[in-house]
């Protein structure tokens, strides 16, 4: 049992050193910071909606910084083509003149890459990144290339500007474990990033964790049990989201069109494994359910027609749902 | 994997037996309390109804009771609902975040995992930092020392002083609806008495209102008795119409002597009693000899009229114009009559108007309906005859026609005196006719609603123009009302008229370089 606290305990000291390192750069956005190193350890990819000049890309660079991992950037625009990411084949002449082909890897072949403003792209390059986020591989010809643990994707689009954007297809934006939301800074945030970005010197976070301690992390996320009355809990808050169906919630029935898949549930049942363990819980309660619950679930909602007319928000209906919806029955 | 130590197991497993045991307790608890208010109920209902005066049925009865009241509550106290139930309840109200509620989940599982086990061990060195009395606090309800004191004094008052709540007679309010009855039945039937005899063929109904007042004849005798009623009164109702015409033309026919324009304009007025005063005025004036002339004309307007009324006046039609003293006396005395018959007509008439015979039967007759509900399609029959009546009243008493200024103009055709024919000065014929009205109306834009509405009044237009205004102000309104768009669909609407307007656009402006 020692062996166990000792898991925990080092679980909680690793991440606390990476939120430190983080916040010696980034003012405040605790919870995304969160957000991403859930999706980190649960093997999952993160997706960051937010206007411009809130701090999203500098929040990836950041964290890819502590985290002492092979990073790439790719700036996503309307040109950008699937070879331009996953690599290509290139003719290679031998010095006995003898020409092979040789494949040539793209940005992806990283631990931490950032898609910056993927919507950008057109589906078609998007659609390059649907094998290397799911299977952890790159298919080119016949050949398949395995991308190397952890492969972790952080993406971040623009609400506002969506003239020659290209929306992120259902199948991409359910391989996304999280969609978190950047709000703006607060007052006193808003003097701190003051102090910090307008003077000679700029905070620089430095490397606190390696490749292997990262995948030990993300043994131990696996290994905390949930019991069967909070995992039909997460399952019955899942399902409160399918519209015409007998869990279904009456505003679900309302406005939506199609509601989570079961990697919904996945993704709340690991995003409560790592808060169980942030709370030196050996077990996942519902209350750590409910802390993943609308990052986890609300991209993977589709509004039909009378939610988009009413411009319905995804979260209010899931804050009606998780209200509504009761913890394991007396 | 790693087994769970069998002291973590029974250690959860017995609190949460305990907690299980307590929360048992108190649904008991509640249950009893609210059995104890139930008791008191039964004894008030004992003692009322005069079961509490018989030992025997007192005895049963709260036998029954207490050990249905126990026996349930011993159910609800031996009965789990399971240990999941008080690990749920632990959780929540000590709030441990599911601690129990998954060490429990993972106890009932085949394979643990260290983690499991681990949890499972957690939860145990949790249990006994806990008690029973933090989770669930024996939790008598408020309500239950109060039901318990109310009862005790209940039950000693009933047993010590057996008169101090007194027995209800339950017949007293079965007489009370009995005398209730009559009364409101005798009302309607001394209403019933007021209306107006008719000779003698109102003594069915009498024998009927007799009957309802003896109580002897059955509901439905009444109800047919009352409908025999309606058809006599019916048939004794004063033809308001025939009779107003009557009076009109013998007026008409007066207006030619000058001495009996009185009684022209009483006639004309409705004036029974007036024209009655006048009759017997001339039966005085008899001898005189200017009388006899007004006795002539008189006689002419009659046999000119012919009215249905000649009961009233068949004596006077039988005058030969002697004047013998014996003649003017049968005269004088036959014009008294006439005045007589004259008045009760009017009075007749009077209270024809002002009591509704037909609404009164009505009346009584729903009053026993409401007593006999089998007879109701009977009542239904003789309502529509009464409605059918009052529609005819209505239909004498409708308005008079469209007033037209109909004026009569000379001849002023002369002969000259050279033999020429000379015109006079021109005459106009001041009629207008209601086509000519209504043109004119139109034309003025100004066209008054009764003119429209009078025909649909006197029912002789195939359309109802009397709904024409209404329809005419409603299509104004409708067609000045814009199109509602609801709010949340306005920019979808917006965008879409815009992408046409962008169509189009981009689709003139070759067209327009062209």
């Amino acid at each position: 049992m020692i062996g166990i606290e000792n898991e925990i305990s080092d679980f909680r000291e690793r991440y606390d050193l990476v939120q430190q390192e983080v916040s010696r750069v980034i003012v405040g956005h605790q919870d995304i910071t969160s957000g991403i190193m859930t999706c980190l350890l649960t093997r999952g990819h993160v997706l960051l909606e937010g206007i411009p000049g809130l701090g999203k890309t500098k929040i990836v660079q950041t964290l890819a910084d502590v985290l002492n991992l092979k990073f790439n950037r790719i700036q996503f625009t309307p040109d950008l083509m699937p070879g331009d990411i996953i690599g290509t084949n290139v003719v290679r002449e031998t010095d006995l003149g003898e020409k092979h082909l040789d494949f040539q890897h793209g940005p992806i072949f990283c631990n931490l890459m950032l898609a910056d403003e993927i919507n950008r792209a057109t589906p078609k390059s998007q659609s390059a990144l649907l094998e290397a986020m799911q299977e952890r591989s790159v298919s080119v010809g016949n050949v398949t290339y395995k991308l190397e643990e952890p492969f972790f994707v952080m993406a971040t689009q623009n609400p506002i500007e969506l003239e020659g954007t290209y929306p992120l297809p259902e199948a991409q934006m359910d391989r996304f474990l999280f969609k978190l939301k950047i709000v703006y800074p607060s007052s006193d945030e808003m003097h701190e990033i003051m102090e910090r970005t307008t003077r000679v010197e700029e905070p620089a976070a430095k490397s606190v964790l390696e490749r292997g301690e990262v995948l030990d992390m993300r043994k131990t996320v696996l290994s905390v049990p949930i019991a069967k009355p909070v995992q039909d809990y997460a399952i019955r808050l899942t399902l409160a989201t399918h519209p015409n169906a007998s869990q279904s919630h009456e505003l679900t029935n309302k406005f939506v069109r199609f509601g989570a898949s079961p990697r919904g549930t996945q993704a709340l049942v690991l995003g409560g494994k790592v808060q169980a363990l942030l709370h030196d819980r050996a077990h996942v309660s519902c209350a750590d359910i409910r802390a993943v619950y609308f990052s986890a679930l609300r991209h993977r909602i589709l509004l039909n027609f009378e939610g988009e007319a009413e411009h319905i928000d995804p979260d209010d209906i899931l804050k009606e749902i998780v209200e509504d919806v009761p913890e394991p029955r007396e | 994997m790693q087994s769970t130590t069998p002291t973590d197991r029974s250690r959860i497993v017995d609190f949460l037996e305990q907690v299980d045991r307590r929360l048992r307790l108190n649904d008991g608890l509640v249950y009893l309390s609210r059995g104890l208010w139930g008791l008191i109920a039964l004894l008030v209902l004992l003692k009322l109804s005069g079961f509490w005066e018989r030992p025997g049925a007192r005895l049963t009865l709260l036998a029954i009771y207490g050990v249905g009241l126990v026996g349930y509550v011993g159910y609800r106290f031996i009965s789990s609902r399971g240990l999941s139930r008080a690990a749920v309840i632990a959780d929540r109200r000590a709030v441990l975040h599911d601690t129990l509620t998954s060490a429990h989940a993972f106890l009932g599982l085949d394979e643990r995992t260290k983690w499991m086990n681990y949890q499972i061990g957690r939860a145990a060195e949790l249990t006994e930092k806990l008690t029973t009395d933090q989770i669930a606090p024996t939790n008598l309800p408020g309500y239950f020392r109060p039901a318990l004191g109310v009862g005790i004094a209940l039950f000693a008052l009933l047993y010590w002083n057996p008169t101090w709540l007194p027995e209800i007679d339950s017949s007293l309010l079965l007489s009370r609806v009995r005398d209730d009855a009559p009364t409101t039945m005798k009302d309607h039937l001394d209403e019933a008495e007021t209306l107006p005899e008719e000779q003698g063929e109102l003594t069915e109904l009498e024998e009927a209102i007799e009957s309802l007042k003896s109580q002897d004849l059955e509901l439905a005798a009444i109800l047919g008795d009352l409908e025999l009623a309606q058809e006599v009164l019916a048939a004794s109702q004063v033809d308001m119409q025939r009779l107003e015409m009557d009076f009109d033309q013998i007026a008409a026919n007066l207006d030619a002597s000058a001495t009996l324009s009185e009684l022209s304009e009483a006639l004309k007025a409705r004036d029974t009693e007036g024209a009655a005063e006048h009759l017997r005025e001339l039966a005085n004036r008899l001898s005189e000899t200017q009388s006899h002339e007004e006795l002539q004309a008189l006689l002419r307007a009659l046999s000119k009229a012919q009215p249905e009324q000649t009961d009233l006046f068949e004596i006077l039609e039988g005058f030969d114009g002697e004047t013998s003293d014996q003649g003017l006396a049968e005269m004088a005395q036959a014009l008294r009559n006439a005045a007589d018959q004259l008045g009760q007509l009017g009075q007749q008439v009077a209270s024809q108007q002002s009591v509704e015979p037909g609404q009164e039967i009505a009346t009584l007759e729903s009053s026993l309906a409401q007593h006999q509900e089998n007879n109701q399609a009977t009542q239904n029959a003789v309502g529509m005859k009464s409605d059918e009546m009052q529609m005819a009243q209505m239909q004498v008493d409708s308005s008079s026609a469209l007033p037209l200024d109909v004026g009569l103009a000379g001849d002023n055709i002369g002969s000259g005196g050279s033999g020429s024919e000379e015109q006079g000065e021109a005459t106009s014929l001041e009629v207008q006719l209601e086509m000519e009205l209504l043109e004119k109306a139109v034309r003025n834009e100004s066209v008054p609603e009764e003119i429209f509405e009078r025909l649909s009044r006197e029912e002789k237009s195939k359309l109802n123009y009397q709904t024409v205004q209404q329809m005419g102000s409603y299509a104004k309104e409708k067609v000045l009302t814009r199109e509602h768009v609801p709010w949340q669909y306005r920019s979808l609407v917006k965008r879409y008229f815009m992408s046409i307007i962008a169509k189009s656009n981009s689709k003139a402006e070759p067209s327009q370089e062209k």
